[in-house]
């Protein structure tokens, strides 16, 4: 069912293209990423109850496998269920953006991005883990070019360029991988490093080899200071792709790192290996990263460049508990996924609404917008007080995750930057809900009495993900096990 | 049964968020609302704290392995009433008052939510679930600081916010590190950490998170500068949420984690506990200190609140039954002194627009009612026999003698009997002044001056029957708080 994920993305991709029609390519796309959420939870049913599968094609050199387990279709369903919030609310967003001829074109490349991050995802052999990023980079750089404004195009190349030089920095990695251990599949690859001894013999390759992997991850998925693209193209695209791009392009390469480093290489080598040095840089730079990302986010005055800001913060927090090199660690980052996933594909879609009806983007001039977009704003503030962590948004329980994670592996300084970085969210953050529904400037150069909510209708993707906030907030339980339980999975591969 | 004590939290939240849509354009229709309402809970309240002693209710998880859960016990009981029974004088004292401020509508919304959501903290059962209301607290308070959306109340409310929130954030730290290594962030009497000794270290910097954590909102030094700040909110929110609810939420915490989580005896004796000792030390010199020195008659009450707030926190820092009683006794009698005083500084506002202590000069005998009570509740802050502070500085005093205390709780002796003066000196100054202007003042400043109406002094003169009452009976009171 993995394979018939990315096929169908792929094939709505080029049927949307083909059709040469705005009308038809903005319902193929609807169709195909409902039909892909469907598929992604019935899969991540399965594998609850029925527990992982590797499937493998083609032979020799080309051969390819494709690895079915938890933590895969957790990531499915990420892409299938917020992918298609995104595609449903992008329908009444995107001609604000992009020109009608280029429409088609548009959810050609929405579609073939989402079938190829599902790829990145799936496969487990290196070659088509490599050539699904390398397929994905020219589709995410696309839908910030679609827009077709010069900044546009300045943002997709610098985007364009810095992700190839990320890919080839993961590829030169994977073949270094590949002379010291003869396998270019992450089972494979996991048997030899896990075989006693290796590690001692030829463990300068292995860390040489994750070293370079990182630092190509580092571009992909924007991990300070690696991330001096993403602002510019998360800012300038369209609303609905920085939302993808944030809240979906950015997840699936660091899942890939997730599983090379703790399923090829494990906890256990972790701790007692040149790894765990190697982790320790990650974490360190993941903690700048969530002081830096945040203190740029404060000198924004531009929404959605805050917003993106805010997300390089939260990447920090994404490598942070990974470089714990622990169970609570993973965790605490695998959840961070979901929670970021779900609030900041929001915010960008809120910020996005607020452009389109005010044609402001500057955020000093937002006062008084929560009289004029009461629900609009509601949901922004949402988002907010998720991202700050307050309880019953699922922002709290990362930040929990994240503190009882560090507890467990015993680094009780890291939780110093963690408060700080809370308090640098809230800075940002509440200042825009306080001026919004306290503020008067904006009412006073709109005529008075003017609303300007949108339509329930087209807010309705909107509020169903302010609903997952919530909702991942109350009960986070059931993800949880199932998160707990993958990562069990994903630790014993190659034993 | 137990369920019974979702109604008064959620009671009043409904009825809140219920006044945000309805939009009740009468004053009187108004009034009747918000008064059943707040009565109808606080009667709740009191049944639910003093017939369902020892209830439990555990409700979903919040994060892995802690519930959102609720419990009635002695100390959250008698905190939970203490804030209802003043909920309700406040409120009608507030009927009258913001009608010189205008927006009552939003603003009996969220002082009727902040309500249901104080009994949520009074009747948390474990740290999350404390956790969960105290974050709340903050952001239902917003509206009330901010309330006439002047430049001067928004950045209040800013640095309110900011404070607050980066409080509730270290404090939240320390739970993290009490969940895990006690595995358990439930209360209960004399904590849950006892088996606890390898991670005696980590349960220090838990402590001292949570301490300066929640200390915030209860303006402890370095992060009090908010409290001063937020007197520009209108004066039913000074009093009830800077004086009582808001500000003893933090106490409360304070008190929860180290009588009821962490635990005294684990604490005793430890660097944690010289730390947090000193800092609340300092705390009541310099809020004292500075009280003195402001002229504006609610900065003066708000730097007074900081100076009696950590008079609370010394005692629970002391980490013995004493001093916990003694803090306790000092809770209870702080609330109902200070939200006289302010209410008293309300009711001038309120009738002559003046802030100023100066102004103030021959007051007296145009306003008697408010005036005699604000110099009762001005005794009883200070301390002076048989009002309520006389019993809780006496109880502190004892605590800090008693149970071979450090040189530190000598030194809070002192500090007591400084900070008494420092207390004496910027009230009765006021009390002084108003009654005997002296030679050469001009009294006809004053003639339009008077005492408001029935809505006002009633309340006014319950509270200065309270004072006097309670201070005969704050020690049985506080018995029933006893761990």
């Amino acid at each position: 069912m993995g394979i018939a994920i990315i096929v169908l993305l792929l094939v709505g991709a080029v049927a949307a293209w083909v059709c040469k029609n705005d009308k038809t390519a903005r319902m193929i796309a609807l169709v195909v990423t409902a039909i892909d959420a469907v598929i992604a939870v019935v899969m991540t049913m399965n594998v609850s109850s029925g527990g992982e599968q590797v499937i493998r094609f083609g032979s020799g050199f080309i051969a390819q496998s494709i690895r079915i387990g938890k933590i895969e279709c957790f990531m499915a369903c990420i892409f299938g269920i917020i992918g298609f919030l995104i595609v449903w609310a992008s329908m009444s967003m995107i001609s604000h953006d992009v020109e009608k001829d280029l429409i088609p074109f548009y959810y050609f490349l929405v579609l073939a991005l989402l079938g190829t991050l599902n790829a990145v995802v799936f496969f487990e052999s290196l070659i088509g883990v490599f050539v699904s990023i390398e397929l994905s980079s020219f589709a995410a750089a696309g839908i910030v070019i679609v827009k077709n404004q010069t900044e546009n195009v300045h943002a997709g190349l610098k985007y364009l360029s810095l992700s190839i030089l990320g890919s080839s920095l993961v590829l030169m990695g994977v073949v270094i991988l590949y002379v010291a251990t003869k396998g270019l599949d992450i089972t494979t690859i996991g048997t030899a490093i896990k075989a006693a001894g290796f590690m001692g013999e030829k463990s300068a390759y292995v860390i040489w080899a994750f070293a370079l992997i990182t630092s190509g991850v580092a571009f992909k998925a924007a991990l300070f200071p690696c991330h001096i693209w993403l602002p510019d193209a998360h800012g300038t695209a369209p609303s609905p792709s920085s939302a993808i791009l944030s809240s979906l392009v950015l997840k699936a390469y660091i899942v890939f790192y997730m599983k090379m480093v703790f399923g090829a290489v494990g906890f256990d080598i972790i701790a007692g290996s040149g790894m765990r040095i190697l982790l320790n840089v990650v974490m360190v730079v993941g903690v700048v990263a969530m002081i830096c990302g945040s203190v740029l986010a404060i000198m924004q005055t531009d929404i959605k460049r805050m917003i993106a800001y805010s997300s390089v913060a939260q990447m920090g927090y994404i490598f942070m508990g990974i470089g714990l090199g622990t169970e609570f660690g993973l965790f605490a980052a695998l959840f961070h996924i979901l929670a970021h996933a779900v609030t900041k594909s929001g915010l960008f879609l809120v910020a996005g609404s607020i452009i389109e009806q005010t044609h402001n983007r500057d955020l000093n001039k937002m006062g008084g917008l929560g009289k004029l977009m009461p629900i609009t704003m509601a949901l922004f503030t949402i988002g907010g007080l998720s991202m700050i962590g307050i309880p019953l948004f699922v922002g709290f329980n990362s930040k929990w995750n994240f503190a009882t994670g560090i507890v467990g592996s015993s680094n009780y300084w890291l939780l110093i930057p963690l408060s700080i970085s809370a308090l640098l969210n809230a800075l940002y953050y509440l200042p825009v809900v306080i001026r919004a529904f306290f503020g008067k400037e904006a009412q006073e150069i709109t005529e008075p009495f003017a609303s300007k909510e949108r339509p329930v209708k087209d807010l309705l993707p909107l509020i169903l993900l302010a609903v997952g906030v919530v909702i991942f907030g109350v009960a986070a339980g059931p993800v949880s096990d199932f998160l707990h339980s993958g990562i069990e999975v994903l630790s014993n591969i190659g034993l | 049964m137990s369920v019974l004590i979702l109604i008064p939290i959620v009671l009043p939240i409904i009825a809140g968020l219920y006044m945000l849509k309805r939009d009740f354009k009468e004053r009187g229709a108004r009034e009747r609302y918000v008064a059943a309402t707040v009565i109808v809970n606080a009667v709740f309240v009191l049944m639910i704290s003093f017939t369902l002693q020892g209830a439990q209710l555990v409700l979903a998880p919040l994060v892995e392995g802690h519930a959102v859960m609720f419990a009635v016990d002695g100390m959250g009981g008698m905190f939970a009433s203490l804030v209802a029974v003043l909920w309700i004088l406040c409120i009608f004292y507030a009927f009258e008052y913001m009608t010189h401020e205008g927006g009552e509508n939003r603003f009996f919304a969220f002082y009727t939510m902040a309500f249901g959501i104080m009994m949520g903290i009074s009747f948390a059962g474990n740290l999350i679930t404390l956790y969960l209301f105290y974050e709340f607290l903050t952001l239902i308070t917003v509206p009330l600081v901010i309330h006439n959306e002047s430049k001067a109340s928004t950045t209040a409310a800013r640095i309110y916010l900011i404070f607050s929130i980066s409080g509730a954030t270290v404090a939240m730290m320390g739970i993290a590190i009490i969940a895990f290594t006690g595995g358990s962030t439930a209360f209960v009497p004399g904590g849950v950490m006892a088996s606890v000794t390898a991670g005696a270290s980590a349960l220090q910097i838990a402590y001292v998170c949570c301490f300066f954590g929640f200390g915030v909102k209860s303006a402890i030094m370095p992060f009090h500068a908010w409290l001063p700040q937020a007197s520009v909110a209108p004066t039913p929110v000074s009093a009830l949420l800077h004086a009582v609810a808001v500000v003893k939420a933090g106490v409360f915490a304070v008190a929860r984690v180290t009588y009821f989580s962490i635990g005294a005896d684990t604490l005793r004796g430890t660097t944690a506990q010289g730390i947090v000792l000193a800092a609340s030390l300092i705390t009541i010199l310099y809020g004292s200190a500075m009280a003195l020195m402001q002229k504006h008659l609610k900065r003066r009450l708000a730097y007074s609140t900081v100076s009696q707030l950590s008079y609370i926190l010394f005692g629970l820092a002391l980490m013995s039954p004493e001093g916990y009683l003694g803090g306790m006794m000092h809770l209870v009698g702080h609330a109902i002194v200070k939200i006289t005083l302010f209410l008293c500084a309300g009711a001038i506002i309120y009738k002559t627009h003046r802030e100023y202590v100066w102004e103030l000069r021959g007051i007296g005998k145009k306003m008697p009612v408010t005036m005699v009570v604000f110099t009762i509740a001005s005794l009883a802050l200070v301390g002076i026999p048989p009002l309520p502070g006389f019993f809780s500085k006496w109880f502190l005093t004892v605590a800090a003698f008693g149970s071979g205390s450090s040189a530190l709780g000598f030194a809070g002796t002192v500090v007591l009997a400084i900070s008494a003066l420092l207390t004496a000196i910027y009230l009765f100054s006021i009390c002084v002044n108003a009654f005997i202007p002296g030679q050469g003042f001009d009294a006809s400043v004053n003639k339009d001056v008077k005492d408001p109406n029935r809505y006002m002094t009633v309340p006014l003169t319950i509270l200065a029957v309270a004072i006097v009452v309670f201070g005969v009976l704050v020690e049985p009171i506080t018995q029933l708080m006893a761990l």
